[in-house]
């Protein structure tokens, strides 16, 4: 008797924790559109979107603010900070988007024009709950960015422009010239 | 029949009236760290991070933050630096503080051994920051923040 009460009160123990399983909070999961604009200048726009995601079925957020620790080619560039209010869904991804004015000359060093410079954003999201309740989630990343610089871009575009023309000139010369022999 | 234009008048300049803003803040400290430590001289640095939540740049006009080491003062912060004040966004005021430590040397002393053998030291910074937006009066932002650190906060290795 006594095996059968404690092997259903075993049961119902196993059924409760199994039931009690604690939702999860949002998370981190990556950072995309990572730009930092035209680096050719003094002062640049660097933007992105950091990428959180719910899996939770019922709870939902408000995203209250978004503040990163933002290093370029291994030098500090500053804090941004994004404090609109977004909301942030059960089940769903929530893309929080940052910019910042930068300044490319403390971070760029010798090296004039850098294909590519190491990013890192480590920072914290500030949620709401339903209840009022302070979430914070901290993300880190780091990624190698591609560097565009629209002077370059400019003097490229150019001398592809003036190839082009030359080598139409000379089509032209060629066929005036043939012409001119077919007439001899 | 006048005194209902002058009062459509009027809310119709209410309405064009310029929304009130919340005021800039303080965010955070960062970057805290001991840039040359000698028995005549030491010299902290940290940058304090504001938000400027107007819809214009500003100025910075005044500085006045005290340092505290543990519960003991360090000195004040009063220098003025080339900030540029972003609108609406974040931006960092360098802090720069050189102390002679004489009447602090034994607790300064005792708290650098303390890192050495892995513990931790309080530094506070309390004070304010005035700054004035465009066309607008200036503004007080109180900070008032206190974090740990352990040596590897303050003695960075150099990159």
């Amino acid at each position: 008797m006594n095996k059968i009460i404690l092997s259903i009160l075993l049961l119902v123990c196993t059924i409760f924790t199994a039931c009690k399983q604690k939702e999860e909070g949002p998370e981190f999961k990556t950072v995309t559109d990572i730009d930092l604009g035209n680096i050719g200048k003094k002062s640049s726009k660097f933007s992105c979107n950091v990428v959180f995601t719910n899996p939770a079925d019922k709870a939902k957020y408000t995203v209250k603010l978004i503040m990163a620790d933002l290093t370029i080619n291994g030098k500090d560039a500053g804090t941004p900070i994004n404090d609109k209010e977004l909301d942030f869904y059960p089940r769903s991804e929530c893309k929080v988007p940052i910019s910042f004015q930068i300044t490319p000359n403390d971070f760029i060093g010798d090296d004039d024009s850098p294909k590519s410079l190491p990013v890192t954003l480590n920072g914290t999201l500030t949620l709401v709950d339903e209840k009022g309740k302070e979430i914070k989630v901290d993300f880190k990343h780091s990624e190698s960015v591609a560097v565009h610089i629209k002077k370059e871009e400019k003097a490229e575009r150019k001398l592809n422009k003036e190839e082009e023309k030359a080598e139409k000139r000379a089509r032209l010369l060629e066929l005036k010239k043939n012409k001119k022999r077919r007439i001899n | 029949m006048k005194t209902i234009i002058i009062f459509c008048c009027f809310l119709v300049l209410c309405s064009f009236a310029p929304q009130v803003e919340e005021e800039p803040y303080f965010v955070k400290m960062k970057n805290t760290k001991i840039a040359s430590f000698s028995t005549n001289k030491i010299d902290i640095q940290s940058e304090a991070v504001f938000f400027n939540t107007y819809a214009v740049g500003a100025k910075l006009l005044e500085v006045n933050i005290d340092v505290f080491y543990e519960d003991t003062k360090l000195g004040t912060i009063i220098e003025v630096k080339d900030v540029k004040i972003p609108k609406k966004s974040s931006f960092d005021i360098p802090l720069q503080l050189a102390i002679k430590p004489g009447p602090t040397a034994l607790k300064l002393i005792s708290g650098s051994a303390k890192l050495v053998f892995g513990g931790k030291v309080k530094i506070g910074y309390v004070g304010y920051v005035k700054i004035r937006a465009l066309g607008m009066i200036p503004i007080k932002i109180k900070l008032d923040q206190t974090d740990t650190y352990e040596w590897k906060d303050l003695f960075p290795p150099s990159k």
